[in-house]
């Protein structure tokens, strides 16, 4: 696998001398023959959208919760009223069974969908709104995907929730790849005595499972910081984590790319070593950077639930699919609730979207794939 | 070779030293320590406290500790667990059979299985055979380990699969015969060994059909096939074989981490192994315990990385080691 | 079928009279009432029992060095005290002792030993091993569990050897509740006497010891134990206890104990018939309450778990800024809090409903000491928002209520992760003070900080934690007594800082003294009207205890005074 890599970065070198066509227009109009590719890099697009205009897209802020209607099921969309067609609209609910959280329709009551209400309100770019895609008027309640304990409605927490396992995801890879490049790219580059030592620096990281060592790390978080600064250092973690492989395989290909004769000429007209590593070496390594990256944000997202799992990822109330996958995982949930598991439906139509996404782009930007 | 291999042996000496400080500093970073929670109990004075902190040297700096620990460690001695009351390597002696045995079973399994998999899905590129496979292991790759155990086992529960729920053997397995021995923890093993093996099977199945595709496009099966070579010749005598050598260097690091435990998948799966110690022994700062593991851990991805090279260099003969 | 019965009543009778033949030397059988005592009849030998034990077993069968329930669960099997307590009524009970006798004055109890006992390797037990068991508690650098129980102001009571078979204690002054703490599990000097003058006692009996050299003196014997899976224990064929009808306990003729890290894992096992016995948690009440009809095991409630989890305000002067201290300080301040307690909600969401509102600090199961009366908060916004505007918290036109200096109030409240509770307490507590203006910023963060905060460093606003409760109300002393360690709104204090918790110290004292339980109930009953009128801890709930039995077990209830095993397991017997 290391082996195919590092030759395409070759002969995506020599494309790049050539400059005939570019070698992006090639890889995309192979890309766009990739259905499955296509697909999931639509899903994902979708999915971050659905996530950075959560405010928009959710009928209630993540933080809204309804003490009465615990565990309350998905409300059903009617549009026939007493055998009329009428604008859709939901039923009010009863709670008819307070130990099993069982919630009937109350046929008496209805609350017709309205678009683009006012509702909860929320800032987005500095721009004060309330304005939601849809709702109902109080005192009904629209749960299209039912809602936790708390009575929160699980479709606006995922919107909301996304915000952070999507991004935790990109952020992470960013900071992950700028130290894996930049440690793999100075190893490669000096090589000898330096590249030694930094490479058994980085088999120390590998070698300690990655889990633990996040567990660990968990641990030295400092208590009492506002959340969202709690979000930034579980994605540094994560980074720090993810780093050292990546590095490994960089250094590989800057050590086969520095012996090349581009960058002895860069030397000999006195190029800078930082100018060299970064202007000529690492563009070098694009494509299999764009690949790697795309096939390892999903083991941040998963670790993030993972960490949630065990209790220590994003605190609640904040959502993040992780953590409201957590609360579901769970033998009442798993029998009472199974809406609860939605979460975990997300988790993996994103990472599945990824891989195909990933393998459709690994196979878009290797020159020796036809078809 | 041999100087290799011994220059390679030697690099595991501050390999270790290097894990362990590392572990160990960023578990002092964490507030508190094994001991803290024991100051919440109505029983335990701060008499007794500082006695205990005393006992295990908790008393002492950071690099006191540390120190005392690798000066033992070279005696042969690992420390002792705060959280088991007793010599780390007794403790990790309980369970080192019991995690070997559900990883490198889970390893078989997905190896046995991937490798023809992947073979078949290579061969008939794109028909819907391969299709349908790869779209089970971009699942099998997707869903989480521990996800996929807890709805096996409820499915289990439901279902009345009949498979035990958790554990490892049934209460009267010291008075089994032999064979009853082997079934009995067949019986319990299967389930856990399908929630760890199916995220292997599933990659290394991509990683083989990747891999053999790549070596079909070369030349020399071109010409082994323009020489009227039968296709299965050329498949399986000599483009499988070229194939699978990427692979060795999964192998070993595979190999590497069969110790290293699933830790959420053994609590969810009840399988009393390292890594649900493992994940104890980091919460609960059992410094000692977690340092032990981790340089079993190190001793065995090095080697396993070491075995991987050897194989590697005895199937591709163009592969030297100086 | 019937034959196999025969021959196993046979082999029975044998055994019974070989029991009875020994019992000669036995001066002191303990013969148990079934029918009154414990509710049962008398049973059939033989069969095994297997418990769900926890999400771990035992770290070490060394009973004083055993800190977790985990441990001592298997411990309280092996080993036992002078005395026990009746699991019911929680009154004391002869054990080890077959009597004991306590002076006019208070000060001095005689206890007078069992004669005939044997450890299990068959030496006798005398009183030499309880004046050793006394010797290792009270030595600091063992840590025992049992040793702040066992002081009486801070001093070591004296005990002595009177002959084989006495032991007599002097106390330096008189001290109620020493009986329910002197029940201290007694183990051998001959096995362990020279490893503790050697300074080693603590290393011994930890898991790598063999099985066969852990010796007490209880019913059970561990036979095999596969760490943090299963635990075996066999009956001790030379118990000295005996139903009425003359046959020895216990009945079983094992007990084994399986260990689930993961709850639900646990409950699909007993479901899926792997265990028959098994503690219920509240939330997962539904599921077995859905199956019961149509298996073969029952539910059996046993009242209020003896544990609390309530809210607290710091009110330590050395750690508070202010204006914090002056609101957390503010008697009125945190009446008012305690009225926007959800209770009922936080019943119905960590509990299904399967709980009970806790109000006093007395362990809820100890009817005697309760005092019901007592005043309460229930949860009433509009009440908490009077309060707060007549004491001068008033709410401002922007949302924001200020104190009389007009500050906004807000503060920090904690709580570890992990415990749904605590997490659904913060959540509802957070909202409910923002309605009424009060900011409260919630967050879980790990437990050893939350420990270090409340023991050390003491810089915390508000806490939401539990204690385990002990059935003796003295079990509380360092909580309430305002020198104690975990009195936790301003632990150490050299001088009552308040008049009330000046008030308590005395009271406690008093009830310390009291040797007639009726004015010892008296002084209680006093200190939970101090409590309730100052809420230094805003109570919230506590679960219903219940557990799982397969319908073939008899006599296998869970204890009335609470604990997450049932403790009398001697007369279980399996019906076939």
């Amino acid at each position: 696998m290391a082996r195919t890599d590092r030759e395409n970065s070759h002969t995506e070198f020599a494309g790049d001398g050539g400059a005939l066509r570019s070698p992006w227009k090639m890889a995309w109009r192979k890309l766009r023959r990739h259905k499955l590719a296509v697909a999931g890099m639509w899903v994902l697009i979708f999915l971050h959208l659905f996530a950075i205009f959560a405010d928009f897209f959710a009928p209630y802020s993540e933080l809204t919760t309804d003490r009465r209607r615990t565990y309350h099921s998905p409300t059903k969309i009617h549009i026939f009223h007493e055998g009329k067609l009428v604008r859709p609209f939901v039923y009010g609910y009863t709670r008819v069974d307070t130990l099993r959280n069982i919630y009937e329709e109350d046929k008496s009551t209805m609350y017709p969908i309205y678009f683009f209400v006012r509702g909860d309100k929320y800032n987005i770019l500095g721009i004060e709104s309330d304005l939601r895609l849809f709702g109902v008027e109080a005192p009904g309640k629209i749960y299209l995907m039912g809602a936790d304990r708390y009575g929160r409605d699980i479709f606006s927490r995922l919107a909301y929730g996304g915000r952070r396992s999507l991004f935790i995801g990109i952020i992470g890879l960013v900071i992950s790849l700028s130290i894996g490049m930049i440690y793999g790219g100075v190893s490669g580059y000096f090589g000898g005595w330096v590249d030694n030592l930094m490479m058994r620096i980085s088999e120390i990281i590998i070698s300690i499972p990655g889990f633990y060592l996040l567990l660990a790390l968990s641990a030295i978080l400092p208590p009492n910081i506002p959340s969202d600064r709690r979000f930034m250092l579980i994605t540094i973690i994560l980074a720090f984590i993810g780093w050292a492989g990546l590095a490994r395989v960089i250094r590989g290909m800057v050590l086969s790319i520095s012996r090349m004769e581009f960058v002895a000429g860069a030397e000999a007209i006195g190029a800078s070593q930082p100018r060299i590593i970064v202007r000529h070496i690492l563009p070098n390594t694009m494509s299999y950077v764009i690949v790697h990256a795309t096939l390892s944000i999903p083991s941040f997202i998963l670790s993030e639930s993972g960490l949630s799992f065990i209790g220590v990822g994003i605190q609640h109330p904040l959502a993040s699919w992780g953590n409201m996958l957590s609360e579901a995982l769970n033998l009442a949930s798993l029998t009472r609730y199974p809406w609860l598991l939605i979460p975990g439906f997300f988790i993996f139509v994103t990472v599945l979207s990824y891989s195909f996404f990933g393998d459709g782009l690994r196979d878009a930007l290797d020159p020796k794939t036809q078809t | 070779m041999f100087r290799y291999i011994v220059r390679r042996l030697i690099y595991v000496i501050p390999m270790l030293l290097g894990i362990s400080s590392l572990s160990f500093f960023v578990m002092q970073l964490a507030p508190g320590d094994a001991l803290t929670t024991m100051a919440l109990s109505p029983d335990v004075s701060d008499e007794i406290m500082e006695a205990m902190r005393a006992r295990f040297w908790l008393d002492q700096p950071p690099y006191m500790q540390y120190i005392r620990w690798i000066t033992q460690l070279f005696k042969g001695d690992m420390g002792h667990s705060f959280l088991w009351h007793a010599p780390v390597s007794w403790v990790i002696k309980q369970r080192v059979f019991n995690s070997l045995l559900l990883t490198v079973v889970s390893l078989i399994v997905a190896w046995v299985l991937a490798i023809p998999i992947g073979i078949h899905s290579a061969v008939n590129q794109y028909s819907w055979s391969d299709k349908l496979l790869t779209f089970f292991a971009f699942i099998g790759v997707s869903i989480p380990n521990w996800f996929l155990g807890l709805i096996l086992l409820y499915l289990t529960m439901t279902r009345g699969w009949g498979f035990p729920i958790g554990g490892m053997t049934s209460i009267d397995f010291a008075e089994f015969t032999f064979w009853e021995k082997v079934v009995d923890l067949a019986r319990h093993m299967f389930l856990p060994t399908i929630v760890l093996s199916t995220g292997t099977l599933a990659s290394l199945m991509r990683y083989m059909r990747s891999n053999l595709l790549d070596v079909l496009r070369q030349d020399y099966v071109t010409t082994a096939r323009a020489k009227g070579l039968a296709e299965r010749v050329v498949i399986y005598r000599h483009a499988v074989r070229n194939a699978i050598n990427p692979l060795i260097t999964i192998f070993g690091f595979q190999l590497g981490g069969i110790l290293g435990g699933a830790s959420l998948t053994e609590i969810v799966m009840n399988w009393p192994g390292i890594g649900s110690l493992m994940l104890n022994a980091v919460q609960g700062q059992d410094y000692y315990l977690v340092m032990g593991n981790l340089i079993i851990g190190g001793v065995m991805l090095i080697l396993g990385n070491l075995t991987a090279d050897i194989l590697l260099a005895a199937s591709d003969p163009r592969i030297r080691y100086e | 079928m019937k034959r196999r019965v025969f021959v196993w009543t046979l082999l029975l009778a044998l055994v019974v009279s070989a029991g009875v033949a020994s019992a000669v030397e036995l001066v002191d059988p303990r013969v148990l009432d079934l029918g009154n005592d414990y509710g049962g009849v008398v049973g059939q030998y033989g069969g095994t029992m297997t418990v769900h034990g926890g999400a771990s077993g035992p770290k070490t069968f060394n009973p004083h060095r055993a800190a977790e329930t985990s441990s001592t669960d298997v411990t309280d099997r092996i080993f036992e005290g002078l005395v026990t307590l009746h699991r019911d009524t929680g009154l004391v009970l002869p054990k080890l002792a077959r009597d004991y006798e306590i002076s006019e004055d208070g000060t001095e109890v005689t206890f007078y030993l069992r004669r005939g006992v044997q450890w299990h390797d068959g030496t006798e037990f005398t009183a030499d091993d309880v004046i050793f068991t006394f010797d290792v508690v009270y030595d600091p650098n063992v840590g025992s569990n049992s040793r702040s129980g066992l002081l009486i102001d801070g001093q070591p009571m004296k005990y002595e050897k009177i002959d084989k078979y006495t032991v007599k204690f002097t106390l330096p002054r008189p001290h109620a509740p020493i009986m329910f703490s002197i029940g201290t599990p007694i183990v051998p000097v001959h096995l362990l006497g020279e490893a503790f003058k050697e300074g080693r006692y603590h290393e011994m009996w930890g898991l790598e010891t063999p099985l066969d050299q852990i010796v007490g003196t209880g019913a059970w014997r561990v036979s095999s134990y596969r760490i943090d899976q299963e635990l075996i224990l066999v009956k001790n064929d030379n118990y000295y206890e005996f139903d009425e009808a003359g046959n020895r306990l216990p009945y079983l003729s094992r007990i084994i104990f399986r260990y689930y890290p993961s709850s639900d894992t646990a409950t699909l096992a007993f479901f899926n018939g792997e265990f028959d016995y098994i503690g219920i948690p509240a939330n997962q009440y539904p599921e077995y309450v859905d199956r019961e009809p149509f298996s073969r095991w029952s539910i059996i409630t046993a009242g209020p778990n003896p544990g609390t989890s309530f809210i607290v305000l710091n009110q330590n002067p050395d750690a508070v800024p202010e204006p914090k201290l002056s609101w957390f300080t503010d008697v009125k301040f945190r009446q008012a809090l305690a009225h926007a307690v959800d209770k009922e909600t936080i019943l119905d969401m960590a509990m299904n409903g399967m709980g009970y509102i806790q109000d006093s600090p007395i362990n809820m199961r100890n009817e005697f000491f309760l005092k019901k009366d007592i005043k309460t908060y229930p949860y009433d916004l509009n009440a908490a928002a009077e309060i707060l505007d007549a004491a001068g918290y008033k709410l401002g036109s922007d949302g924001v209520r200020r104190d009389p200096n007009g500050n906004p109030i807000e503060f920090d409240l904690i709580t570890n992760p992990g415990v749904p509770i605590r997490q659904i307490v913060g959540e509802l507590f957070q909202e409910d003070l923002a309605a009424l203006g009060i900011k409260v910023n919630f967050q879980q963060i790990d437990f050893n900080v939350v420990v270090e905060k409340l023991t050390d460093t003491f810089d915390w606003d508000g806490i939401i934690i539990g204690l385990t409760g002990t059935f003796d109300p003295n079990g509380g002393s360092n909580v309430w007594l305002s020198s104690g360690n975990l009195h936790m709104w301003y632990p150490y204090q050299e001088t009552p800082a308040t008049e009330w918790e000046a008030r308590i110290d005395e009271v406690w004292r008093e009830a310390q003294r009291a040797m007639d339980p009726e004015v010892r109930r008296q002084w209680y009953f006093e200190f939970q009207d101090i409590v309730a009128e100052n809420v230094p801890l805003l109570y919230t709930v506590t679960s219903e205890n219940m557990v799982a039995v397969r319908d073939h077990l008899r006599n296998a209830q869970p204890d009335g005074i609470g604990g997450s095993v049932g403790s009398a397991w001697n007369f279980i017997w399996i019906d076939r």
